[in-house]
């Protein structure tokens, strides 16, 4: 919820010539957030600080049970497997109408079904499920479907050994491919300024599809999912912190306290820790663009080196997604190395595995607070949309003339939630920190002084959390060359858009 | 704010929903004369650009909100999210009306007439933002 952000809006509401009159004046993905009030900003960062050195006192004092962490498994009967079968098919439809929408439908981002599918659906509104009740998304990819389906073809008729070609993954690349794909992901994402035009958003889809499909293909689904699969390994991470897990057969599912399944299992390998901590400075570099720090940067960069920044912003956004995340990592890895010296006898390496997963409930909380009620508004979009997903007029399901109601959630709750989630997500990553030192470490004393490091370290990315969601304490005269408006990434570019279909064309 | 509200924003907003309740009942009960504000915006050069002053409009949740524009030439002023359009011609004043319903910052942006049909235009820097705050 940063509230600069709604300034940048990311593709704004395309063209006003030539539009049907039902277009109204918004923007897509425009946020309407106000920022939170320094009161909250003060009030979250004091029960931060507080709540960890509270968490510390207790792990101090309490031994970890061991059960604690199993969970309880609940039996659903022959619900569960129905509910997989009709979520698979669904979305395999979903997939076809999306790619169709951008193919076919109109270039309007507000009145094409697949940006709002795309960006406000699954990846945001996925994203927020898996992280609050399971992780739902093996059910629910239709690529892994796609995969199946063929495989099992394929060992109807020919190949009693699927189709897989069972080429041997590469073991020294591990999960890099998944890394190195979420921050492309994030780029085309955050940076990149026609990530809702549809039409871009049917070839990405596309593309992927190729791809992944290809990967499956050569390397077997399981080990392609597990490593390279950036959408199979982001929701597999954000579903070790959810309270719902897989249960021991089809028919149930297990339920744990929140978090306990990040350090249930096996600690992470060097790229694992580079994916988690990518998860969390994407979201916060999200965040952290379009807001008043970022207009200083620009500035910056335009002072320094004005041959390299571009209208569109791509140098620096580029720049900033990567010098980020580089910066977040190094520091987690110093963070290990000064736990290291404080505990004697256990290398930095291994100690950056054990805790990498910790971090996650922080990312998982600046996604709350950050994209809550852009999810509750935007989202109602998906209402006319699946009436009329290719933006022609039509009505489907008899719901093309709602329109979203605004006021849904008043900024102060948006505030509460955002706070509360950000303080939430902070102590139970502070709790996982201190349950895994207690676990390796033995003696509640040394597992305390274990944990300060990443103590301090998850307060100060906490507080970054806190300060893109809060108002400015400093307020910059933006004022410049055009003065008044916000003076960066205001030009999309749609003039270059050669291979973009003429869009009087589509909307008539 | 105190420490515990943060720590509990949940619970105690589900406490206060009662009051909450009560609160929007007694507003709409003083609904025949809410607080109206009004702005004057008057646009000059052919793009439309707002006083500097004026850039910012706050207003509190509920307020009646007056927007009077004047231009010195035509286009259409649309304000986001309320979702609101007004056509502009240069001398006429228009005015638009509404009830500040859904807190938030929106932004009211300009579009001469002609312009964009030519280049495929998209939002340029928003004329004003308007800002409903909570109360």
């Amino acid at each position: 919820m940063s509230g600069d952000r709604g300034m940048r809006a990311r593709l704004a509401a395309a063209v006003w010539a030539g539009l049907p009159s039902t277009a109204w004046p918004h923007a897509f993905d425009e946020r309407y957030d106000l920022p939170a009030p320094l009161s909250f900003f003060v009030a979250g960062a004091v029960a931060v600080v507080a709540c960890s050195f509270v968490v510390a006192a207790l792990v101090a004092r309490r031994a970890p049970s061991p059960s604690a962490a199993a969970g309880r498994v609940v039996g659903l009967g022959p619900l569960l497997p129905l509910l997989r079968q009709a979520c698979r098919i669904g979305s395999l439809i979903l997939l076809g109408l999306t790619v169709a929408a951008g193919l076919f439908g109109t270039r309007d981002p507000m009145m094409n079904l697949a940006p709002t599918m795309v960006w406000i659906i699954w990846w945001i509104g996925l994203s927020l499920a898996v992280a609050c009740f399971g992780n739902v998304w093996p059910a629910l990819d239709p690529w892994r479907m796609l995969f199946e389906l063929m495989d099992a073809l394929a060992r109807r008729w020919r190949r009693p050994n699927g189709i897989a070609l069972g080429w041997s993954y590469p073991r020294a690349l591990g999960a890099w491919p998944a890394v190195m794909l979420l921050l492309l992901f994030a780029w085309f994402e955050v940076v990149y300024l026609q990530a809702a035009v549809p039409y871009r958003i049917a070839c990405a889809a596309l593309a992927w599809s190729a791809v992944t499909l290809l990967g499956m293909l050569c390397f077997g689904r399981e080990a392609w999912q597990h490593n390279a699969d950036v959408f199979a390994v982001y929701f597999a991470t954000l579903g070790r912190f959810a309270p719902g897990a897989r249960g021991p057969d089809a028919r149930s599912i297990a339920l744990r306290p929140p978090g306990s399944g990040l350090i249930a299992s096996d600690a992470g390998s060097a790229a694992m820790i580079a994916f988690v901590i990518a998860m969390l400075s994407t979201v916060l570099f999200d965040g952290l663009l379009g807001g008043q720090a970022w207009w200083l940067v620009q500035r910056t960069f335009t002072k320094w080196v004005p041959k390299l920044v571009d209208d569109n912003g791509y140098f620096a956004g580029t720049v900033g997604l990567a010098a980020v995340w580089l910066l977040f990592l190094t520091a987690y890895r110093l963070t290990c190395r000064v736990t290291a010296w404080l505990v004697r006898g256990c290398p930095a390496r291994t100690i950056a595995r054990l805790f990498a997963f910790t971090l996650v409930p922080i990312a998982v909380a600046y996604n709350v607070a950050h994209n809550f009620s852009s999810l509750l508004v935007q989202g109602q979009w998906l209402i006319p949309l699946l009436s009329d997903p290719l933006g022609r007029q039509w009505n489907l399901l008899g719901t093309a003339g709602f329109r979203p109601d605004i006021g849904i959630v008043d900024a102060r709750t948006t505030w509460y939630v955002a706070i509360g989630a950000i303080v939430t997500g902070h102590v139970i990553s502070v709790w996982l920190a201190h349950r895994v030192a207690l676990r390796e470490f033995g003696a509640p004393r040394k597992a305390v002084i274990a944990s300060i490091p990443l103590t301090v370290l998850m307060v100060i990315y906490t507080a970054i959390s806190l300060s893109v969601i809060a108002e400015p304490m400093v307020k910059f005269d933006m004022r410049g060359e055009n003065a008044g408006g916000p003076p960066i990434r205001l030009h999309i570019g749609l003039e270059e858009s050669g291979n973009v279909r003429n869009t009087a064309a589509h909307n008539q | 704010m105190t420490l515990a509200c943060a720590m509990s924003g949940f619970s105690l907003l589900t406490r206060r929903l009662p009051g909450l309740v009560a609160a929007a009942v007694a507003a709409s009960a003083l609904a025949a004369n809410p607080p109206e504000k009004t702005f004057d915006l008057a646009l000059a050069l052919a793009r439309g650009v707002a006083p500097a002053e004026q850039r910012v409009m706050r207003v509190s949740k509920g307020d009646a909100v007056r927007l009077r524009l004047t231009s010195d030439s035509a286009g259409d002023i649309h304000l986001h999210g309320y979702r609101l359009e007004a056509k502009l011609a240069p001398g006429q004043p228009a005015e638009l009306a509404f009830t500040a319903y859904a807190t938030g910052r929106y932004r009211l942006e300009w579009h001469g007439a002609g312009d964009d049909a030519k280049t495929g235009q998209h939002h340029g820097p928003a004329l004003a933002t308007l800002e409903v705050r909570p109360k």
